[in-house]
């Protein structure tokens, strides 16, 4: 009866291992793991990935390509990304710690010279019913161009330009060194 | 007595040992397995996208994060495969030919990977703007450890290997037909 009840426990104990893992090991992992620094000093920083890098990090983006990373982090405040981008194809994706994809966008959607995206912790549950926002933070995204509210403190924004000829390396390397990923500054 | 204090702890450790090991196990077993699915009209070609498997989400993104990688953005349908046509392991040390029209996208790749769906050089890949096509749109791609006429890219080493099709943007949501895959000599 014993070793059935423990066998059981054993069972079940294993389920929540299994879900625990599953839901919280990978987030820890991919910090641990990442091929880039991902302490405090590296964020809200736009960093060009070296192809390797790239190619290890963001496996699914391959061939020659410019790809620039930013680790957002909201506890410093709101955070934008300013860009010119090129003409050619691009995309920017925005993943949540976990890997789920928060935002997205290209050059067809953007269809602009320069691009400003502001992302902001989105209101607790309290500061809703309350209606005490960060009254600074509603003016800050009226002056934007795209503004993002994210539920949590850290995101990853990925910008990829790629190219078929090596001439458009440089142009791709010139719009990532001319874009900024940087806390907003209160006005 | 003290031999029954002792066989009782021995029996919760026992147990307690149990769950980490199988419930660890298990995550790392679906972490590799689940999400992975065959392409409908495709069933060589496989895909593991969060775009349209909620159930599975968790697995799918804890595959990438668990490896130190982001997952592929939502534009993108990261295509693989393990086989040939008729079944057969893709191997480096023989030529393999890609034939077939690619599906309307922004731009695409198409590379010789590891099995973890890394392509170490920009040498695996063949680009949207790099291909040569036929006259009617189709293409043509060898893949070989020597240099081969027309589109070419290199296997990652001599053993096992993938082959990676990632369609950015893609055009419709209706059901796709990608390329054939055969081997010509080995």
């Amino acid at each position: 009866m014993g070793r059935l009840f423990w066998t059981a426990m054993a069972l079940i104990g294993a389920g929540f291992v299994h879900i625990c893992f599953v839901l919280f090991a990978p987030v820890g992992m991919f910090r641990a793991l990442s091929p880039l620094e991902t302490d405090a000093s590296q964020s809200n920083k736009l960093v060009l990935l070296s192809p390797d890098t790239r190619r290890t990090m963001l496996p699914a983006l391959r061939g020659p390509g410019v790809a620039a990373y930013c680790d957002i982090d909201l506890t410093q405040g709101a955070v934008s990304i300013v860009m010119r981008p090129p003409q050619t194809y691009w995309s920017l994706s925005v993943f949540s710690q976990g890997g789920r994809q928060l935002y997205a966008l290209n050059e067809r959607q953007a269809d602009t010279e320069e691009i400003a995206i502001e992302f902001k912790r989105a209101p607790g549950l309290l500061e809703q019913l309350s209606g005490t926002g960060d009254e600074e933070g509603v003016s800050i995204i009226d002056s934007a161009a795209w503004s993002v509210e994210l539920k949590d403190k850290h995101a990853y924004a990925v910008l990829w330009i790629p190219y078929g000829d090596p001439m458009f390396a440089k142009i791709g390397e010139e719009t990532v060194k001319a874009s900024t990923c940087a806390v907003k500054k209160k006005a | 007595m003290k031999g029954s204090f002792q066989s009782r702890l021995l029996v919760k450790l026992a147990s307690l040992f149990a769950a980490l090991v199988l419930g660890i196990g298990s995550a790392y077993q679906g972490l590799a397995a689940l999400g992975n699915r065959p392409v409908e009209n495709n069933p060589l070609w496989t895909i593991r996208t969060p775009a349209n498997d909620e159930s599975a989400l968790p697995y799918i993104l804890g595959h990438y994060l668990t490896h130190g990688q982001l997952p592929p953005p939502l534009s993108v349908q990261d295509f693989h495969r393990l086989r040939d046509d008729d079944q057969v392991a893709l191997r480096g040390s023989c030529v393999v030919e890609i034939t077939g029209e690619i599906p309307a996208a922004r731009w695409w790749t198409i590379s010789a990977t590891t099995q973890a769906g890394v392509a170490p050089t920009d040498s695996n890949t063949l680009t949207a703007a790099t291909a040569l096509l036929e006259s009617d749109g189709k293409l043509i791609l060898r893949v070989s450890a020597s240099p081969q006429p027309g589109n070419w890219i290199k296997p990652p080493a001599n053993g096992a290997y993938t082959i990676a099709l990632a369609l950015h943007d893609a055009a419709g949501n209706g059901q796709l037909t990608l390329p054939r895959v055969k081997q010509v000599s080995c």
